[in-house]
């Protein structure tokens, strides 16, 4: 039985990652009333698995980036039996941003004209210029560190802070790229180099991606949502949305929720905001069919749930005969290079890839590396030599841009339910042979470069099944309602009080680590509902 | 019900309940077989006996098992398994173990070996001070980009392709 709760809200968003943060923080700051509904809960940076010495085991279960394997509370299946690879995220206040690294650059100009300059694909209804006071406003906000004047973007790019050490790892990454004449600049990540609003200064701990004990990460638990609570944010934590509802005329009225002791609520809304993540958000809108919207919301195109893109990772960890120091952070990126990331046809594939230079930290993840090398290598005499490497790894990483297809899609398992009885999502997900050769010669590069400066040892990993968190498309941003399921500014075309503002704008993917782009999104779409809060469907 | 539970046993939904013991203490045969194995695949090195003679290896063991603690039994009963072995051909049946069952393997292995260096006498021998803080020196970074590494990226210009 449903409970009706509270009065009406302005603004209901679903979801407290960086998009969700972001838009929160926007809104309530115009002076709506805002309300926040996550599944997850709060974690305290002291909760993380660095803070334990066991920390390399805990990662691998607990504290898994994969959610069907680490199986919190707060977490849904995904059902990935049809899929190349299995998506992470991260279910807690400050959503995936919990776990990413803080890598932090900007799509490349290219990114928004794929149509035009690849013939492929779709362009973005907007562009690297239109994105840009939206990205800068984000980058203060959040205090990202690096390099102004980075050469693979137009003048003009500018950072708040001063960036973190390259360190020893990242200059023999440097080393490498510049015998190869390629392009690469020191990290831009969203990671405080000193004290910053809610955010410590980085304390080089290198566990990033599996949360930040210093607090100094900006996960948006962290910053944006601490600001936007004080400005008056409402939030309700273990909130597990089931639906959008709709009323007769189409419109949103509000969502159905249920709570962590599984009691279901109503919470009405004059427009609701959809932060959910690339698949999450996919997820609820076909939850949220009716007879008004019999495909599922805001699905009068088919396209809901398609075109996923994930940004496959391939990695190659190398290992030198001298001390690297490679249990020092950030882990974030010491440094990128998009030599590759346009489109050259003389590599056999088109769009390309974004390459960044990472610490390799613990005795046990370099022996887990090492298993590559068989059983002799490993243990045995071999072992107290793979443990010994430890400290002298580097990790050249790559985002692969995949492009988006109709068949890589999010729908809804017939049978997968989460603990509420709510259908899971079901992940189809397959690799084109253009996506296959990107990898390819990805990992060929990166196992150049760490050669060309004297690596003793390279591991390739041409595919890491269980890393993509860069959950991308789903709901994608056009013009037209026929190729498109939200405009340019994340309304949806058959709901005019519905927006989504997370990664499922995305027309194409890029290669760039998506989050900073996520926010500058979120932050167009919540100026755009405060922007035109008068003539909504739904005056605000 | 959740299949994951409604919530964790400290009554959180996002964040793991954290053991600093197993959730069973091992027998003593358990613990002499995850011994046995531990030597097997470890072999005294640099001064160092075999695990089971390193003084607080028992403790971390039990830290290793804590945090594999959904792993417990299929540890223990592997460890068993390898433990009736006879010394001489615990390696080799170890090697066929991963071969055959890669998945249980890297589990069992991966408990012993993350235990063994987690003892603090091991991580100073291999010079691993730990994830800790650390922080740069005030002109650290800017001293490791000053020295001219940056110029040639720099002098090659802008490399973006401009878009309409």
């Amino acid at each position: 039985m449903s409970s009706r709760n509270g009065d009406k809200v302005d603004v209901l968003i679903v979801g407290t990652g960086p998009s969700g943060a972001v838009a929160a923080h926007t809104l309530v700051e115009a002076g709506f009333d805002v309300m926040c509904l996550e599944q997850g809960d709060w974690v305290n940076p002291s909760d993380y698995p660095a803070n334990h010495p066991e920390w390399e085991l805990l990662i691998q279960k607990d504290w898994a980036h994969d959610p069907n394997v680490r199986q919190l509370p707060s977490d849904y299946p995904l059902e990935n039996s049809e899929s190349d690879m299995s998506p992470v995220m991260f279910n807690a206040v400050g959503g995936s941003s919990i776990y990413y690294g803080g890598e932090w650059p900007r799509l490349l100009p290219s990114d928004f004209r794929v149509r035009s300059l690849d013939g492929i694909c779709d362009d973005w209804p907007i562009s690297y210029e239109e994105m840009k006071p939206y990205h800068d406003e984000v980058d203060r906000f959040i205090g990202v560190s690096g390099v102004d004047g980075d050469t693979a973007y137009p003048a003009g790019l500018t950072y708040p802070m001063p960036p973190h050490p390259l360190g020893k790892a990242g200059r023999k990454a440097a080393e490498g790229a510049n015998a190869l004449d390629w392009h690469w600049w020191p990290g831009t990540n969203a990671i405080a180099t000193y004290k910053h609003k809610t955010l410590e200064p980085c304390g080089r701990w290198g566990t990033c991606e599996f949360g930040c004990p210093e607090g100094a990460k900006a996960s948006f638990d962290l910053i944006y949502l601490p600001q936007a609570l004080q400005a008056g944010l409402k939030l309700k934590t273990g909130a597990r949305v089931r639906r959008v509802v709709t009323g007769a005329d189409g419109l949103a009225e509000g969502v159905e929720w249920v709570d962590r002791e599984g009691r279901e609520h109503f919470q009405a809304a004059e427009v609701v905001v959809l932060c959910a993540n690339g698949i999450g958000t996919a997820r609820l809108l076909l939850l949220s069919d009716s007879a008004v919207h019999p495909d599922g919301l805001a699905n009068s195109s088919g396209l809901v749930g398609r075109n996923l893109m994930l940004h496959p990772n391939c990695t190659v960890s190398g290992y030198y005969d001298e001390p690297l120091v490679s249990w020092e952070g950030p882990a974030g990126q010491l440094l990128h290079s998009m030599q590759f990331y346009d489109t050259d046809l003389d590599r056999g594939f088109v769009r390309g890839l974004k390459m960044h230079a990472m610490p390799l930290p613990g005795p046990l993840n370099c022996v887990e590396t090492h298993r590559a090398l068989g059983f002799e290598e490993t243990w045995g005499e071999g072992f107290h030599a793979a443990a010994e490497a430890h400290g002298s790894g580097l990790l050249w990483a790559c985002n692969v841009e995949d492009l988006p297809e109709e068949t890589n899609r999010v729908t809804l398992d017939p049978e997968l339910t989460d603990g509420d009885g709510i259908p899971a999502p079901k992940v189809e997900y397959r690799l084109s042979e253009n996506t296959r050769k990107i990898l390819r010669f990805a990992v060929e590069r990166m196992t150049e470069a760490h050669e060309v400066v004297g690596a003793t040892k390279t591991f390739p990993v041409e595919l890491w099944i269980d890393q993509p968190g860069h959950l991308l498309g789903t709901a994608r941003m056009g013009d037209d309602p026929a190729t498109s399921v939200v405009d340019s500014f994340g309304r949806a075309h058959d709901v005019p009080n519905l927006f989504v503002a997370d990664g499922s704008l995305m027309v194409t993917g890029g290669s760039a680590n998506p989050t900073c782009t996520i926010t500058a999104l979120a932050l167009r779409v919540a100026k755009g509902i405060a922007a035109n809060a008068r003539d909504q469907a739904v005056a605000l | 019900m959740s299949p994951y539970g409604r919530t964790t046993a400290a009554g959180k939904l996002s964040v793991p309940d954290y053991l600093r013991q197993p959730p069973r203490q091992p027998s003593a045969e358990e613990r002499a077989a995850l011994g046995a194995v531990a030597d097997a695949l470890i072999p005294p090195h640099g001064g160092f006996a075999s695990p089971s003679q390193v003084p607080g290896f028992d403790s971390w063991l039990d830290r290793a098992l804590a945090a594999r603690s959904d792993a417990i039994e299929e540890v223990t009963a592997a460890a068993l398994r390898f433990g009736a072995v006879p010394a001489e051909e615990r390696p080799a049946a170890l090697r066929a173990y991963a071969e055959e069952e890669p998945a249980a393997f890297h589990t069992l292995s991966s408990v012993v070996a993350g235990a063994y260096l987690m003892i603090p006498e091991v991580r100073a021998a291999i010079g691993y001070p730990g994830q800790r803080k650390h922080p740069p020196r005030f002109d650290e970074a800017v001293e490791q980009i000053m020295d001219g590494i940056l110029d040639p990226v720099i002098e090659r210009g802008p490399a973006y392709t401009p878009a309409p």
